[in-house]
């Protein structure tokens, strides 16, 4: 083959090749008008569905549709193009009739699933947080194509309608599934919670003061209380001062009522009623033996009061003493402390002789008793109930200074306890607290939850719109007619000229006098044209005659078989003029 | 006869013709030609008498039914044919020869038309005589002709088979066609061993008394059959001067024609022929 191809020699070529490369490209192009004619058109409607973004701020109600509006699409767009729905849809409409018999359900849903097509329209919106573009599909197209204009549009339509239905289905499943799903989260948390309540309320019972919100009102009690049990002696002392100072009057005093002498006289203090009891009994010794009871009983009465004078006088001595040792004691208190060895010291000899004291008072209250004789001086009467209310006064202080010290006793331990307490306390107070929490948290999502729920239902929140439905075709979408038959133009083109190639390539055969002389190496003498004579020149176009009144007679043999066995000509002519009207 | 003096008449006028059209080509193209000599030659017609050839009337109409044209000068072919004889003179003086063969790679690419056409080419040549042998011997394949009877319309008894196998003499079988200074040998009947024949001693010694009998003035053209079909021609080219040979445009194919070359042998052939040419610059 030669390295170059001069214009000469593709001349040369052409003018070889040229039949084979008309052939191809008729041919092709005869074909591809034909294809174009024979395919039938095919419609499509087209319904679009607007992805309605929800009508209330997310930042009020984040709903819990979350997940891209893509995502859904694909979801949704499965289950509308299930079998069950197709299969609906091709009964319904009645598509697909020429094939009702011939194939199965199954496989006309494959091929109608097919013929569906949904395309997405993105925009690219800012979301609320933040400035990121988000690329967001805001609506999209469904199409369906198909023979027949008006079946299209129907089962486009139909099928927009499936999606809109599919997609309020799915929102509200889901919107119903989270809620109820808080709800019961809610239900268990709240039981957990009554249940620590219930501890923590047995617990505090339990320990009652122990616990450390009570320390420091502990502490102040204590402190209290010791406040008190410090008074107490001191308020024993007063009393007792006060019993020393009403029995010296006690003394003094003749628990009996002053009897009137002879003369009048009254007498009170148990030396003048010596003094009578002496002249009692002489008068009565002058008339009774000594014998006689009155006497014998005057006689003791005069010995007791006799030892009761003397006792009395030590009495009031003692009294005396007791008083100044009161005093001795007070300056000894300030001057050393309560807990000085002198101060204690003083303190017992008071001690012991305010028993004295009072032995001697009560000696004298047994001696009138004794002589059937009640005090009823009153003045006596008087002092000896004070006396005893001081007494009891006493003894009250005592004992109430006894539980004053159990009280502190108490409260010390329940402070010594606080730790613990306070450590298994904080323990299901913590435990109460986070379950307390987690309910709070629970409880704002179920809201939200209800919220989006309630926002599903009243149709605010994103949802899917129709924004157009179909609309029965006019126009096919294909075939694109003039397309095929300029694809069959440039086919024949190419693959004419590529035949044509082939064949050059091919073709080794000589084919000019250069060619000729290369290779034999010897000169070429001369070049004779082709020549025709006459006869073949006739019998050429006598052969040219005949194969075309042979393939007009064959053409007419095919219509006319077209005609009669499978479509009338003339309504094929005006399937064509349809066709062709289309274009 | 009046055929035949209309046909006398006609190669006279055309004569002339070929004259002024051999010189005006000669001048352009033929650049070793001795073109020159060859024309100074000239001075003299060589008119030839017959004494044991045949002399049959031809008829022009069925020569140019079968594309014998050389005799009728109204055809660019005829120019062609005229350069191809011009040369094919120059080289026969050249290498001093008589003796041509016509043959080709395949069948049917032209060697018949060409070895008649050219024959009656020179025949017009004032100064020269042709003979014409068919060579092609075997059953009528395709693209093969009888001289006598496909080009001339002759009807022949004998031919050269006969002679080869000793069944007729020379005398016999040789024929004049009416045109002047043209002699024809025709093949005869067919024969299955007729590559034996051809190379066989007889044959030999058949061209070698007809090159010698006759002289450089005798130029004797033998059509043979193809050269690749069967390996008649081989061995008959040894006996002759030179090889033409003529290939069939868009036919034969380069590896055919190499081994054919290889085979003659490039100083056997004196000039190839590229025929039936469809397409032309």
């Amino acid at each position: 083959m030669d390295a170059q191809l001069r214009i000469s020699d593709l001349k040369l070529i052409a003018q070889r090749r040229y039949k084979l490369f008309l052939k191809a490209f008729f041919l092709l192009v005869l074909g591809s008008i034909v294809v174009s004619i024979i395919l039938p058109p095919i419609y499509q409607s087209t319904a679009v569905i607007r992805i309605i973004q929800q009508q209330v701020s997310s930042d009020l109600v984040d709903t819990t549709i979350t997940g891209y509006a893509n995502e859904r699409l694909f979801l949704i767009s499965q289950s509308v193009m299930s079998y069950k729905e197709l299969k609906e849809i091709i009964d319904g409409v009645d598509l697909y009739p020429e094939l009702r018999g011939k194939s199965t359900i199954g496989e006309l849903v494959s091929k109608m699933r097919k013929k569906i097509e949904i395309q997405t329209n993105e925009s690219s919106i800012s979301t609320g947080r933040g400035n990121n573009l988000m690329s967001v599909t805001t609506s999209f197209s469904l199409s369906y194509e198909g023979k027949q204009p008006e079946k299209v549009m129907q089962a486009t339509n139909r099928l927009a309608s499936l999606f809109i239905e599919e997609d309020v289905k799915a929102r509200e499943e889901l919107s119903t599934a989270t809620t109820s799903f808080f709800e019961e989260e809610l239900d268990v948390l709240k039981v957990q919670i009554q249940q620590h309540e219930e501890n923590i309320r047995k617990f505090k019972e339990a320990h009652i003061g122990e616990l450390p919100e009570y320390e420091a009102m502990n502490i102040r009690a204590i402190e209290q209380l010791e406040k008190e049990l410090d008074r107490i002696p001191i308020r024993v002392r007063t009393l007792e001062e006060r019993k020393i100072y009403v029995n010296g009057q006690l003394m003094t005093v003749d628990p009996l009522r002053p009897i009137r002498t002879d003369q009048g006289k009254m007498v009170s203090n148990p030396s003048e009623r010596l003094k009578r009891y002496r002249l009692e009994l002489l008068n009565l010794r002058a008339t009774l033996s000594e014998k006689h009871p009155d006497i014998v009983k005057l006689k003791k009465m005069i010995a007791e009061l006799e030892s009761q004078v003397t006792a009395s006088e030590e009495g009031v001595e003692k009294i005396q003493k007791l008083d100044a040792l009161n005093v001795e004691l007070a300056a000894a208190k300030g001057k050393y402390g309560s807990q000085h060895p002198d101060v204690l010291k003083l303190k017992r000899e008071i001690d012991v002789l305010s028993k004295e004291v009072d032995q001697q008072l009560y000696r004298s209250i047994e001696m009138a008793e004794m002589k059937d004789e009640q005090p009823d001086n009153p003045l006596y009467i008087n002092l000896m109930m004070q006396i005893e209310a001081i007494d009891s006064q006493i003894k009250g202080l005592l004992e109430e200074k006894k539980l004053i010290e159990a009280d502190i006793e108490e409260y010390q331990k329940k402070i010594g306890q606080s730790p613990l307490v306070e450590r298994e306390y904080s323990e299901l107070t913590r435990d109460y607290a986070s379950a307390k929490r987690k309910y709070n948290e629970l409880l704002n999502k179920l809201l939200e939850a209800q919220m989006a729920q309630g926002l599903e239902e009243s149709q605010r929140g994103e949802r899917f719109s129709i924004t157009s439905l179909g609309i029965v075709p006019d126009k096919p979408i294909k075939p694109n007619r003039i397309a095929i038959i300029l694809l069959g133009c440039m086919l024949g083109v190419t693959i004419g000229s590529g035949l044509a190639a082939l064949m050059e390539a091919t073709d080794s055969t000589i084919k000019t006098a250069d060619e000729l002389n290369l290779l034999s190496g010897v000169s070429v003498f001369s070049i004779i044209p082709a020549i025709e004579t006459e006869k073949e020149a006739r019998l050429k176009r006598i052969k040219q005659v005949v194969w075309s009144v042979l393939s007009i007679v064959s053409i007419g043999v095919f219509l006319l078989i077209v005609d009669q066995f499978i479509r009338p000509l003339n309504i094929i002519w005006l399937q064509i003029q349809d066709r062709l009207a289309l274009f | 006869m009046s055929k035949l003096k209309k046909a006398l008449a006609r190669a006279k006028a055309s004569r002339n013709l070929d004259e002024n059209i051999v010189n005006g080509k000669t001048k352009q193209t033929n650049k070793k030609s001795g073109a020159i000599n060859r024309h100074e030659d000239n001075q003299e017609a060589l008119d030839v008498v017959y004494t044991r050839t045949k002399v049959l009337d031809i008829d022009v109409d069925k020569l140019k039914e079968n594309k014998i044209f050389s005799h009728i000068k109204n055809y660019e072919v005829t120019d062609q044919i005229n350069i191809l004889r011009t040369q094919v003179l120059n080289k026969l003086n050249e290498i001093d020869g008589n003796t041509l063969m016509v043959t080709s790679v395949h069948p049917g690419e032209g060697k018949t038309f060409t070895s008649i056409n050219l024959g009656i080419s020179i025949a017009q040549e004032l100064d020269r005589t042709v003979l014409l042998v068919d060579c092609d011997l075997r059953d009528p394949a395709i693209g093969h002709f009888d001289f006598a009877s496909d080009f001339f319309g002759v009807k022949i008894a004998h031919g050269l088979s006969d002679y080869l196998l000793g069944q007729a003499e020379l005398t016999d079988i040789l024929l004049n066609p009416g045109i002047p200074r043209l002699t024809i040998l025709p093949g005869g009947k067919s024969l299955p061993n007729s590559a034996e024949l051809l190379g066989s001693a007889r044959m030999k010694k058949l061209v070698e008394d007809m090159k010698h009998r006759y002289g450089r003035k005798r130029v004797i053209i033998f059509d043979s059959p193809s050269l690749l079909k069967f390996s008649d021609p081989l061995s008959f080219s040894r006996f002759v001067d030179g090889v033409l040979l003529v290939v069939q445009a868009d036919r034969t194919n380069t590896d055919d024609l190499k081994k054919v070359v290889n085979l003659l042998g490039k100083e056997k052939i004196i000039g190839t022929i590229l025929n039936q040419v469809k397409h032309t610059h």
